[in-house]
């Protein structure tokens, strides 16, 4: 493959899952080539068969810049940022459900709601800087981007990272992604920036 | 994931104990501090578990639990409140208590008083108040030195109830002083009298305990008729079957009415709420009540949250998981609170459904500006419109400047 291998090695990978203690796991997306044609959105949809009104991976589509600037020179850029869950350190949604259903988990750091709990109170959705948790509206319960835990737990990785056509997402322990952006990216690396700094740690790295 | 939990009433290796953990505060909702149980337990048999408290083999069935509990977590099979409220309306039967004092002592105190209890931490509020309408003049308490009692845990409970109990005989206006509490010396426990026993006593003994215990192990409901295994939101739908407030209730209901009395909330046996404009009718509160006392519904055009003071426990699960702090316990209790029977109407709101998410939301009624028309499809619920403006903070406060 060229020099945008899609995947964290995967030697790298299952390594890392052999890897005892606390872990996390996390996306990079590298927004430099996302083309914004949400097949990771369809993606995840059909791997985890959410229904209408209810996507775990949104993509975003942000225009900056003016059609003329002051050199009345156009002067536009269009992103597309997709925006799954950042899976937390410190989960706000966490911090916030008052009957405990939202739980990290120690073994890869993915931040899961426990459907069985979950009251559909919502308060997961307003703690979280993001807005990401979803109302189910027939299940009457919340729902949110699982890093698909189940495909995870079987050493695939979750299905907006096998889906992207642009080879833009990559899967991996953090400590990995990281080095792998050093490696590859970085005109500028931020990670889930809302103003610039975050209280709830989130892992999702995010470069252009 | 995707796989119920089960939650069951247990059956604590002291026959006697019965828990329904659902009904912990500690069950309802992690954020809940309370340990009341486990701090009072003389026996040091209570241990507090994520779904609420065990109870080891060293329980002694003291029932001092059963009465601290606020959540009616807690019952006594064979000596609960209605059978103690039976003693002392046998000893008030044919105007025996006329002018007289109805004695109350525990296992360390005096051993020829009227009524005893293995600790004085065992009484309600319900059993200090029944000898005086059962028609005795008065209430005494014989109360040894707790702090030098091995059930010393339990001493700030009894000032508790005392203090509860004497807050109630100031409400109901009754002429003189109707509960008194003498301090004795403390007494070591009573030596049981040495009995000869036959060998069918014996095993007869034998042969009842070992049903007993066979029966307990058993799974609940065999033999029985009724739901059994319960989802955590079946769980969360259970409420308490009052078994101390129910009685309480129907006693004060045969006084006249008495005087207007309000009590620090923080020790009182129910709490006074307030709800302000701020409640998004999520209805958590009411979800997460374990008594029943708030209660929340979806009509066609309103939103509706009730209360009825009488059923509050002052558990505060309400207050504590209450995400906009719209719902507040006053600092002062209306006591009186407990001679309402009928719920009041705390907060009500227009409904509306968003056309984003598709939930129901709540416009309080008082409150004229309009909600947001953000999609154009109609007003949109405050969830959705925040989640906008967090996503567009999102994309333009980061990288992409």
């Amino acid at each position: 493959m060229s020099e945008r291998d899609t995947f964290v090695k995967d030697e790298t990978l299952k390594a890392s899952f052999r890897k005892k203690g606390h872990k996390q796991y996390t996306l990079w997306v590298d927004l430099e080539h996302c083309v914004g044609c949400h097949a990771c959105t369809m993606g995840c949809k059909a791997e985890n068969n959410t229904p209408v009104g209810v996507d775990y991976n949104r993509v975003v589509e942000v225009e900056v810049g003016e059609f003329r600037d002051e050199k009345e020179k156009p002067n536009v850029r269009a992103y597309f940022v997709p925006t799954p869950c950042m899976h937390c350190g410190r989960p706000a949604c966490q911090a916030a459900c008052p009957v405990g259903a939202v739980t990290k988990r120690d073994e890869d750091g993915i931040v899961l709601i426990n459907k069985d709990k979950c009251i559909g109170c919502r308060y997961c959705s307003w703690a979280c800087p993001y807005g990401h948790p979803q109302y189910n509206a027939e299940a009457k319960v919340m729902e949110k981007c699982t890093l698909c835990v189940h495909r995870v737990e079987k050493g695939l990785r979750p299905a907006c990272v096998d889906t992207c056509i642009a080879r833009t997402r990559f899967f991996g322990e953090l400590g990995d992604l990281e080095e792998l952006v050093r490696e590859k990216r970085a005109k500028k690396v931020a990670v889930g920036f809302v103003g610039g700094k975050v209280d709830t740690n989130p892992s999702t790295i995010y470069t252009k | 994931m995707g796989i119920a939990e089960r939650v069951l009433t247990k059956i604590t290796a002291n026959q006697d104990l019965l828990l329904e953990p659902s009904l912990c505060s500690r069950f309802r909702t992690p954020k809940s501090g309370c340990s009341q149980c486990s701090d009072v337990c003389p026996s040091g048999a209570i241990s507090l578990a994520a779904e609420g408290p065990d109870v080891s083999a060293s329980c002694s069935g003291c029932g001092i639990c059963f009465s601290v509990c606020p959540n009616d977590v807690f019952s006594l099979k064979k000596r609960g409140d209605e059978q103690i409220l039976d003693e002392i309306i046998q000893a008030a039967k044919g105007d025996r208590g006329a002018g007289r004092e109805f004695r109350i002592s525990c296992e360390h105190g005096d051993s020829t008083a009227d009524l005893l209890v293995p600790c004085l931490g065992r009484l309600t509020e319900a059993l200090l108040i029944e000898p005086v309408r059962s028609g005795f003049l008065r209430v005494s308490l014989l109360r040894p030195e707790c702090s030098i009692c091995p059930n010393a845990k339990a001493s700030s409970h009894i000032d508790r109830t005392i203090e509860r109990a004497s807050a109630l005989f100031d409400m109901l206006n009754l002429e003189g002083e109707r509960l008194a509490v003498r301090s004795m010396p403390l007494q070591p426990l009573a030596k049981r009298p040495e009995k000869a026993v036959t060998r069918r006593e014996l095993f007869s003994t034998f042969r009842t305990r070992a049903a007993e215990v066979t029966a307990a192990a058993l799974p609940e409901g065999c033999g029985t008729s009724g739901p059994i295994d319960r989802t955590f939101l079946e769980a969360m739908g259970r409420r308490a079957v009052h078994s101390k407030r129910g009685l309480l209730l129907s006693q004060l209901r045969a006084f006249e009415p008495g005087k207007e009395v309000s009590v620090p909330a923080e020790q009182a046996m129910l709490a006074t709420i307030a709800v302000s404009s701020g409640c998004s009718a999520c209805g958590v509160c009411a979800t997460l009540c374990p008594s029943g006392a708030l209660s929340q519904r979806w009509e066609e055009k309103q939103f509706i949250l009730t209360f009825l003071p009488s059923l509050c426990g002052n558990c505060r699960i309400c207050m504590e998981t209450c995400l906009p702090k719209a719902l507040t316990i006053e600092n002062t209790t209306r006591l009186n609170g407990l001679l309402e029977d009928k719920a009041k109407t705390v907060f009500a709101a227009e409904r509306k459904t968003c056309p984003l998410c598709r939930m129901n939301f709540a416009q309080p009624i008082e409150d004229p500006q309009g909600v947001a028309n953000v999609s154009g499809l109609g007003d949109t619920c405050p969830h959705c419109l925040e989640k906008q403006k967090k996503q567009m903070a999102f994309i333009n406060n980061g990288l992409l400047k």
